[in-house]
């Protein structure tokens, strides 16, 4: 379980975060959502421990400031949203970086994983934008490669893992975020399509400015008057005949 | 390359390779010079209990040895600290430059070469025909130290004030350096020059004995960064996020590289080329990983700086040219040959 309370974050005078109290289960998929600016990813470099804060964060049990950095490289991996790398390493070498035990298959099981098996011995530049994302979260799952160790789940943070991927990529990996939930890991994943985090999460965080708006099931988030808020944009909300899923529709300036 | 992407049976060979290239090229340093001994021979007359001419033995054993191996040294030491620096600056033209090593331990030279009989008299004594090498280091470490308080806030260091605060030291040293230049006298200006040159013709068991521990322990801690470097290639971030404490490696590094270029700079003056041509050379064969490229690159540098030393006591004997121009004239076309043959690579 992982748990803020009256978390801040300062940058100079800004407050980019302010007093949120998040909550993420072990087994379930949270994503966090809300315009730009809003504190998603603020959030997440907090969680991560990328940046100094006030309040306090609490990982399954433990303070957070209190954890060293092995112990929690071993307990989550955190996927960012772009990674640059110096010096032309191979697809496979980038994976293995993350892999505490050298020989092992795990960096191919987890490039086979994300649909990119073939690709082990490209030079990591020399993908697109999408190839390279996937290549980053085949290391990320290869750093928490078990869900649940001795009884403890580990966790993986996503900061807009689908951003420069094509549908069907989107969905395979949702699914697999969906999967690490499924098998008792905890994900966190910031989100921008509202589509996709109502298909795939168990909760959705939503922040506006800063502050945590609602953190809830799916359908009890995207309605109209929440996101209409959370956006200052008018959206409306439906609901595909016999499907529970929730679907959000932006409305453009001529329509109505 | 290899068909998986894995280039580690490649590296292994190639370290093979290097070892084996390195213990031809060191027999043969110990053998070549202007007086006529074979070192068969030599090893011959020791194993038949034929006692060698004394002269013979002084050759070998107290110029050639020392000579060689302090080449080993500073040639492994220099290319290693290269290697590291471009790991940590994440900047394959990186180098023990850019952190004012170098030019601190120029001015450490320069002061003691020019100011060194201002000291008290009991103190030259005690110090004795080290007191430039041990200027040199204590300059080297001094601009090191300067620098890296002037880079970190709240215990973390800054790699990019690092760089720029390195540069306006370097250049603020470069000219103390010119001023002490401008007051010096004849015989002060061509040692001055010889410095600068850099050579490890005057190397002798007693400043091997200071200097080649230095290098040695610095070599051999070298291999415990390589995990952390490859990591930090993904960015400062990303390798905290795996575990690398990374301001714990930044400082292992730079006190790493400033013990074994203060050393080796105190004891060879300056050579350059060394520290960015081998590890680029190596890059291009087994690839970027730091636990192949480290020993690798520490057992090329020492076979370029032996080669470079053979040729410089060859190519006009029975005088000497200086390491540091025989190294710039070997280095710098052939460095120019690889940037124009890889240029594809280059953009990765």
């Amino acid at each position: 379980m992982i748990i803020t309370q009256d978390l801040s974050v300062r940058f100079h005078h800004n407050e980019v975060l302010s007093k949120v109290n998040f909550r993420a289960e072990p087994g379930k998929l949270v994503s966090i959502a809300g315009p730009n600016g809003s504190g998603k990813t603020t959030l997440l470099r907090a969680l991560s421990r990328e940046i100094d804060y006030l309040g306090e964060i609490n990982f399954d049990g433990d303070n957070l400031t209190g954890l060293s950095e092995k112990r929690l490289a071993k307990r989550r991996a955190i996927l960012s949203q772009t990674t640059e790398l110096a010096f032309p390493f191979t697809v496979l070498e980038v994976v293995q970086m993350a892999d505490q035990y050298p020989q092992s298959e795990r960096a191919s099981h987890a490039l086979h994983r994300v649909g990119l098996q073939g690709f082990e011995s490209r030079f990591y530049q020399e993908l697109s934008g999408g190839e390279k994302q996937r290549v980053q979260l085949a290391r990320v799952l290869v750093q928490v490669w078990q869900p649940v160790l001795n009884g403890k789940a580990n966790w993986l943070f996503l900061d807009e893992p689908i951003s420069s991927l094509d549908i069907g990529h989107q969905i395979e990996v949702m699914q697999i975020a969906r999967e690490y939930a499924n098998a008792g890991g905890g994900v966190i994943c910031v989100m921008h399509d509202l589509n996709l985090a109502a298909m795939f999460s168990d909760s959705i965080a939503l922040f506006e400015k800063g502050h945590l708006l609602i953190q809830d099931s799916p359908e009890t988030v995207l309605t109209d008057e929440t996101l209409s808020r959370a956006y200052q944009w008018p959206v409306r909300v439906n609901r595909i005949p016999n499907e529970p899923i929730p679907f959000v529709l932006p409305q453009t300036a001529n329509s109505d | 390359m290899h068909t998986s992407g894995d280039r580690s049976a490649r590296a292994k060979f190639v370290i093979f390779l290097l070892m084996l290239t390195l213990c031809l090229v060191t027999l043969f340093s110990l053998t070549i010079g202007t007086s006529d001994i074979s070192l068969t021979s030599a090893l011959w007359a020791a194993i038949e209990g034929e006692p060698i001419r004394l002269k013979e033995q002084a050759i070998l054993f107290d110029i050639r040895a020392p000579r060689t191996v302090m080449g080993l040294l500073v040639g492994a030491s220099l290319a290693v600290s290269g290697a590291i620096m471009q790991g940590l600056f994440r900047n394959p033209l990186a180098d023990p430059g850019l952190i004012g090593v170098s030019s601190g331990a120029g001015l450490g030279a320069v002061s003691a070469i020019v100011m060194g009989g201002l000291l008290p008299a009991t103190l030259l004594n005690i110090v004795g025909g080290f007191l430039v090498p041990i200027a040199a280091f204590i300059g080297g470490w001094g601009c090191l130290l300067i620098l890296y308080k002037i880079a970190t806030r709240q215990g973390r260091t800054s790699v990019a004030v690092m760089l720029l605060a390195g540069l306006a030291l370097s250049a603020f040293a470069a000219a103390l350096s010119g001023l002490l230049i401008y007051f010096s006298n004849d015989s002060q200006l061509r040692t001055l020059t010889f410095w600068n040159l850099g050579s490890i013709a005057g190397a002798h068991w007693g400043t091997l004995k200071i200097a080649g521990p230095l290098m040695l322990i610095a070599l051999l801690y070298a291999p415990l960064l390589a995990t952390g470097l490859n990591r930090l290639a993904l960015g400062e971030a990303a390798a905290m996020h795996l575990g690398v404490s990374v301001q714990r490696l930044k400082r292992a590094s730079f006190l790493l590289v400033g013990v074994s270029v203060g050393a080796a700079v105190a004891v060879s003056g300056a050579i350059g080329f060394i520290g960015i041509i081998v590890p680029h050379l190596l890059r291009l064969v087994i690839g970027p990983d730091n636990r192949y490229l480290l020993p690798a690159v520490a057992l090329l540098g020492a076979i370029t700086l032996l080669l470079a030393d053979i040729l410089s006591r060859t190519l006009i004997a029975p005088a000497e040219l200086p390491l540091g121009i025989v190294m710039a004239i070997m280095g710098g076309p052939f460095f120019l040959y690889l940037l124009l043959r890889n240029r594809s690579l280059l953009d990765l």
